[in-house]
């Protein structure tokens, strides 16, 4: 599995890509666009964080990458398919084979009247393993999760972090390629949490799957590879080693930092000055003061009022 | 096996909505079995009630070739046994069907002494059917066993050799009883071997001597007789199967030629067409009711399961999330329902046989087997498989949602089923209706089992439209509820207007309600009809055909066997054919007869003019009778010539009790002058004097006169005795015309004038009952005149004068006319032997029977209101309306169980709403008030609007409703139900319904606490 991922890595094959991805959603007397041409891409074997305040379009992302949503526009690949071309069967299919998903309360993703292995085994019901091999799976995975002394347990007497931790070897269950899990350490006790962030590093690590989690906790965020910020249904921000970068939008837009709005708050006028390595935006009228600032020409370096970008740090 | 073990382990998860799709889904495949399952049994038991119930030529044939009697069994013996086996397909089938033929050889004896011929009969096996008062069944040859009847008279005895003319002498070894002869041994030769109990128009006096087969072989010369093969089925044999070839068996045996010049009578083919008759009128409801309550019940399905596979939305997401594909997320959704449908499949149809063996025990003919036919196994599939589709539309919805739509917490609306749903049920109700009423189906005085479908049809117009009512009227009452402050009837109001599948709970319980409401009505309709039209036919609750001896006095034994005049009555009645007149004692008909107050008001009052006062009838009690008159003027006239006097011979005409016709006493010749006439008793005395005739030696053109009687006299072992008032003018009969007349004559004595023409000699009748009789009169029969004519008891004609006219007559209900038995019997000149003798009983018939045969007067059979009551309700439309009542108890009762548990589960879903209003200060007691308050207006609204749509129904079809196999009398008939039986079924389960979702209420909010809030909603 791991050898897949890397073969997939080095064929510059990415695990998910959104291109342009626009959704809409319908309700009576309104529409509202929960992502507005979302470009996003993850290699194999990576793991992001998606990151953002509530209803910026996470958890709609998420759903676009597990084929759960038609996009309005743009496009979604998973693994190099283009999920929007695959027909209903093809999709449960490829989602079988390709996507485990951990939802939010994790109650919701396990049969409370199962058992943590009966669990593990629907998963896999619809592939064509062998009974044994599937017991065998789901017993190597309740052992990664640290759950094979409550094998026989039934899932709705588990604990919160067994359950989540049940979900995630359910997720796994048919060896999945991309790992999507939202808010996965959400309801979760602090020693829970952690124990759960661990394993999904470890599911990473151990089986080189890629990993993309919905979370609103900045240790989740940390403790993943990279962090991609959703806000307003765009990319707004990605994080990578520790540091944090704005994205240029598809259609030039840029959603600035919320630290650096006081520095040009909306309704500012701004003068773009480009640079060798990128563009300043210098404040040239503050709508707050009402004023034109003396120092707006271009090429000088910003002060406060100014934003940089730097793309050749991105 | 784990798939296998995750569904047995989710159904335990939700064991509550496990138990009701299995209890709905086993009462689909219950009702669709017990359908043709009942339908099977009950055509066994039609069939044997309608063999037993028949002639015995219903049931049997006889085949009876007359001639010289030697050598002429055996050929008609075997050619009738061959006949049968080609005709039955096998000796084998033949005795299957019939039992062993029972052969008699009838020939006559004739006696010089009693100048009477008398049957001489050898019947297979006759001394088994024999009860012997003394001596032994006759077993050589020229041995015989004598009747009571006629050793009496003859004064034979035991061991006695008689004499008949021309034969061989026949030795007495035995003196039997004489038996009711109703039994199919004797296969209605009762009247050819016992006509001094059975008389007819041409009958011996005399009843038969029973002898072996060796006598009448022996017997000299060539005696005349008859062979007779009679066969009866062996009716706990037939089944159904046979009927059809019973009734082509009918035609070939009577139409054959094989047989020579053989009489054979049958009556199968009739009885074939009354029990497929019978049959079709059971066949139609059973198929209505079985579809209707079908249909319900996968309503229902359709109602639990959506409801079910709704709340396994979260699952059924999961597994698409997981990878299943359209197809096994079907088989994962519908795995639960489908997989109890399995189960009900085999465990309903048992069920079904179960219910339908109880109801058979109640409800069929005793002993009759119920066994569970292959179209029983078929129907329960049939259900099941409807059951699978309703819940795979059921589960449609919820299948084909997208993943993401099942984890938004939206819900679903309550208007979720469309307009276009109810417009299209609408349409096919009212359609159906439409069709029914152009069809003539509920045209007035016509019915079919198709008006069946009304209260289905109506009650499911009715319910869609109630449906819709419900959250309207609810959305009605917000502002007040807003407006009023109280949180209960503000929540209750708002949860009723917007709770998912309100509207469907509402539709399907008004349904159910509405043919519960139909199918109580017409039983109870039906029951009271049948008990009604059992009651009227029968006439009291129980008519024992008796065969009094012939000088027995019923009455007078009656009187004694019941001195309180309340539970038995002597009856004498004599059908004409179109119309029946039951001559009897006024008094204790009105307290023995049934009365029904639809007939009266007050029988005692109807019936007391019945006997108005008459004299007595002039008696003669000796062995000689003596005239003492005086003809003090005898003229006879011709046409030529004058006046001449002539002689004539005076005859007193009497009847001995117990004889058929008068017989004539010739007194003489009377000439002018005093004279004493004198003759001896032709019959055995005592007699009552029916008339004085003279009769002209010539035939003179006119004869006129005056005869006056000095006395009548009887001569007893004390000599000679006058006959107390034989000269009362007021004990003959003075027509009030020149034609007799009738006074007291100043010397002493009766003085008697007439006039006379030829033909019509002069005759002096006596007076002893009112003419015309004093009769009551069943309605249908009385007219403007209130005199009228009918039979008399001894067929002759009788007039009558209308006392009154009741609705109608017990024991003859639209045809009936009631008249006092004593004066009948005087009217008929004590001639009963045309009619029947009959002891109506009210209570136990025990006492009576025993008296009746320490009084040997044999009871030749019973009928019983209460029998032909239960034989009514064992046709097909009294049969009919008990699955009907069944079937739907079963499905209200599943209906609002259904209502309960949906409103249960509507609770349970706002669980987190009510801790939420819990914790924020809202009383328990609110809480409650809310819940209560909602079930309560949703059980009784939907209940109320099924009632409602009932008794529409009732109004509309009521009448249609089949409840006799043939038309009774209609007028008799109700069209009312029983109101405490309605209010009692329904009133009574309204409240244990309120009562169970109280409970249920109750229970859930006591589950209900602000730590709740601490869990995530699900």
């Amino acid at each position: 599995m791991i050898t897949a991922q890397v073969e997939r890595a080095r064929s510059g094959e990415l695990a998910a890509r959104c291109d342009n991805l626009v959704h809409v959603y319908g309700t009576p007397g309104a529409e509202v666009a929960a992502l507005r041409g979302v470009d996003f891409a993850v290699k194999p074997g990576e793991t992001v964080a998606l990151l953002g305040p509530s209803g910026a379009g996470k958890t709609t992302l998420l759903w676009h990458l597990a084929g759960l949503l038609h996009p309005t526009a743009g496009s979604v690949e998973v693994a190099g398919r283009r999920l929007a071309g695959l027909g209903p069967r093809e999709l449960a299919a490829f989602r079988l084979r390709e996507i485990g998903v951990v939802l939010q309360n994790p109650g919701r993703n396990l049969l409370p009247y199962d058992t943590a292995v009966g669990n593990v085994l629907f998963a896999q019901r619809p592939t064509r393993r062998s009974g044994a091999s599937k017991r065998r799976r789901a017993a190597a995975l309740l052992e990664a999760v640290g759950l094979a002394h409550v094998a026989s347990r039934i899932a709705g007497r588990l604990s919160g972090g067994e359950q989540q931790r049940l979900a995630i070897a359910v997720a796994l269950a048919n060896s999945p390629s991309l790992l999507l899990a939202d808010e996965p350490t959400s309801q979760l006790d602090p020693t829970s949490a952690a124990a759960v962030l661990e394993l999904i590093r470890s599911v990473n690590q151990e089986f080189g799957t890629t990993v993309v989690a919905v979370t609103h906790d900045a240790a989740v965020g940390a403790a993943l590879g990279r962090t991609v910020t959703i806000r307003d249904g765009r990319v707004g921000a990605e994080g990578r080693s520790g540091e944090d970068y704005v994205v240029v939008g598809r259609d030039g837009t840029v959603q600035l930092p919320p630290e650096l709005l006081d520095a040009l708050p909306p309704g500012t006028l701004a003068r773009a000055v480009r640079h060798d390595h990128g563009v300043d935006l210098r404040r040239v009228y503050d709508p707050a003061e009402g004023r034109t600032s003396a120092t707006g020409r271009a090429g000088d370096e910003p002060d406060d009022g100014t934003a940089a970008f730097r793309p050749e740090r991105a | 096996m784990s798939g296998a073990t995750t569904l047995l382990r989710a159904l335990l998860h939700r064991v509550g909505t496990t138990v009701v799709i299995l209890l709905v889904a086993l009462c689909a495949c219950a009702a669709a079995t017990i359908g043709p399952t009942y339908y099977a049994a009950a055509k066994q038991s039609i069939l044997q009630d309608d063999l037993r119930a028949t002639t015995v030529f219903g049931r049997g044939f006889s085949a009876v070739q007359t001639g010289g009697v030697p050598g002429i069994l055996p050929p008609l013996d075997s050619g009738l046994s061959t006949l049968l086996d080609q005709a039955l397909g096998g000796a084998q089938e033949t005795d299957r069907l019939f039992r062993p033929p029972v052969l008699a050889l009838e020939t006559t004896v004739f006696f010089t002494a009693s100048g009477e011929n008398v049957p001489l009969v050898w019947r297979t096996d006759v001394c088994r059917h024999l009860t012997f008062r003394s001596g032994r069944c006759p077993r050589a040859q020229n041995e015989v066993a004598v009747a009571t009847s006629l050793a009496g008279p003859n004064h034979w005895k035991l061991g006695q050799r008689v004499h008949p003319a021309g034969r061989q002498p026949l030795d007495i070894v035995g003196i039997y009883d004489v038996p009711a002869a109703t039994d199919d041994y004797w296969f209605a030769r009762g009247t050819t071997y016992f006509p001094a109990e059975q008389p007819t128009e041409r009958s011996l006096p005399y009843d038969a001597l029973f002898t072996p087969r060796a006598t009448i072989d022996g017997l000299g010369g060539h005696p005349q007789g008859a062979a007779v093969v009679s066969r009866t089925l062996d009716v706990g044999r037939v089944t159904t199967g046979d009927v059809d070839t019973l009734a082509r068996l009918d035609p070939r045996i009577t139409n054959t030629t094989s047989l020579g010049q053989t009489v054979i009578t049958t009556a199968l083919a009739a009885t074939a067409a009354d029990v497929h008759a019978s049959w079709s009128s059971l066949a139609v409801p059973v198929a209505v009711v079985t579809a209707e309550l079908l249909v319900l019940t996968w309503l229902l399905l359709f109602l639990v399961v959506t409801d079910a596979v709704e709340a396994r939305g979260g699952e059924i997401a999961l597994a698409k999330l997981r990878g299943y594909g359209a197809g096994r997320a079907l088989l994962f959704g519908l795995g639960e329902p489908v997989s109890l449908l399995a189960v009900a499949l085999p465990v309903g149809a048992l069920l079904g046989w179960g219910l339908t063996r109880i109801l058979a025990g109640v409800l069929l003919r005793p002993g009759t087997p119920v066994d569970l036919p292959g179209l029983g196994w078929g129907a329960a599939a049939i259900a099941a498989v409807g059951g699978i589709a309703a819940v795979v539309v059921a589960a449609r919805r919820t299948l084909t949602r997208p993943v993401v739509d099942q984890w938004r917490r939206t819900g679903r609306r309550a208007a979720d089923r469309g307009w276009l749903f109810d417009a299209i049920v609408l349409t096919g109700t009212v359609a159906g209706l439409v069709q029914l009423g152009v069809s003539g189906t509920l045209q007035s005085g016509s019915t079919s089992a198709l008006a069946l479908l009304v209260p289905g049809l109506l009650g499911l117009a009715i319910a869609v439209v109630g449906s819709r009512l419900l959250p309207m009227l609810a959305r009605a009452r917000f502002g007040r509820t807003r407006r009023s402050g109280g949180l209960g009837g503000f929540l209750a109001v708002r949860h009723i207007a917007r709770r998912p599948g309100g509207t469907r709970t509402t539709m399907i319980l008004a349904t159910a309600v509405a043919l519960a409401t139909f199918s109580i009505s017409s039983w109870s309709i039906g029951n009271a009809n049948r008990t009604r039209i059992a009651q009227a036919q029968v006439g009291a609750p129980t008519v024992l055909t008796v065969a009094p001896p012939a000088n027995a006095d019923l009455a007078a034994l009656v009187d004694r066997i019941d001195p309180t005049g309340r539970r038995a009555v002597a009856v004498e009645r004599f059908d004409n054919g179109t119309t029946s007149l039951l001559a009897v004692q006024p008094d204790r008909f009105a307290s023995v007869a049934h009365w029904p107050a639809v007939f009266v008001d007050d029988p005692h009052t109807l019936l007391s003019g019945l006997h108005p006062a008459a004299p007595e009838p002039i008696v003669l009690d000796g062995d000689r009778v003596r005239l003492r008159l005086e003809a003090t003027d005898l003229r006879a006239t011709s046409t030529q010539g004058p006046p001449q006097v002539v002689t004539n011979n005076v005859t007193l005409d009497v009847v001995a009790t117990g004889a058929t016709a008068p017989t004539p006493i010739g007194l003489g010749h009377l000439t002018r002058g005093t004279q004493q006439l004198t003759a001896t008793a032709a019959v055995p005395c005592p007699c009552t004097v029916q008339d004085l005739q003279l009769s002209p030696a010539a035939g003179p053109a006119q004869l006129a006169g005056t005869l006056t009687l000095r006395g009548l006299d009887v001569h007893t072992p004390h000599g000679w005795r006058p006959v107390p008032g034989a000269t009362e003018p007021v004990r003959w009969i003075d027509t009030q015309d020149q034609q007799v007349q009738v006074g007291a004559d100043p010397r002493g004595g009766l003085r008697w004038s007439f006039f006379a023409t030829r033909g019509t000699p002069p005759l002096l009748r006596t007076h002893d009952h009112p003419d015309p009789l004093p009769a009551v009169v069943a309605a249908p029969l009385a007219t403007a005149d209130p005199t009228l004519t009918t039979s008399g008891l001894n067929g002759a004609s009788v007039n009558l004068r209308v006392q009154g006219s009741p609705r109608a007559v017990p024991g003859a209900p639209a045809g009936g006319y009631v008249v006092d038995l004593t004066y009948a019997g005087r009217a008929a000149a004590g001639n009963l032997a045309p009619s029947t003798a009959q002891v109506w009983v009210r209570g136990d018939t025990t006492a009576v029977r025993h008296a009746l045969a320490a009084a040997h007067v044999p009871v030749l059979s019973v009928d019983s209101s209460a029998e032909v009551d239960a034989q009514l309700r064992r046709q097909g439309p009294g049969l009919a309306s008990v699955l009907f009542l069944a079937d739907a108890a079963a499905a209200a009762v599943l209906a609002a169980l259904a209502a309960v548990l949906s409103l249960s589960a509507a609770a349970r879903r706002r669980r987190y709403e009510y801790a939420a209003l819990a914790a924020t200060g809202a009383p328990a007691r609110t809480l409650y008030a809310a819940l209560a308050i909602e079930q309560l207006v949703v059980i009784g609204f939907g209940a109320l609007t099924g009632i409602a749509a009932g008794l529409i129904a009732v109004a509309i079809a009521g009448r249609s409703v089949p409840q006799f196999v043939t038309a009774p009398v209609t007028s008799l008939l109700t069209y009312r139900p029983s109101v405490w039986v309605l209010v009692g079924a329904l009133g009574g389960g309204l409240l244990v319904l309120l009562g169970t979702a109280a409970i249920a209420s109750a229970a859930l909010l006591r589950s209900v606490t602000p730590d709740q809030l601490r869990e995530a909603p699900s």
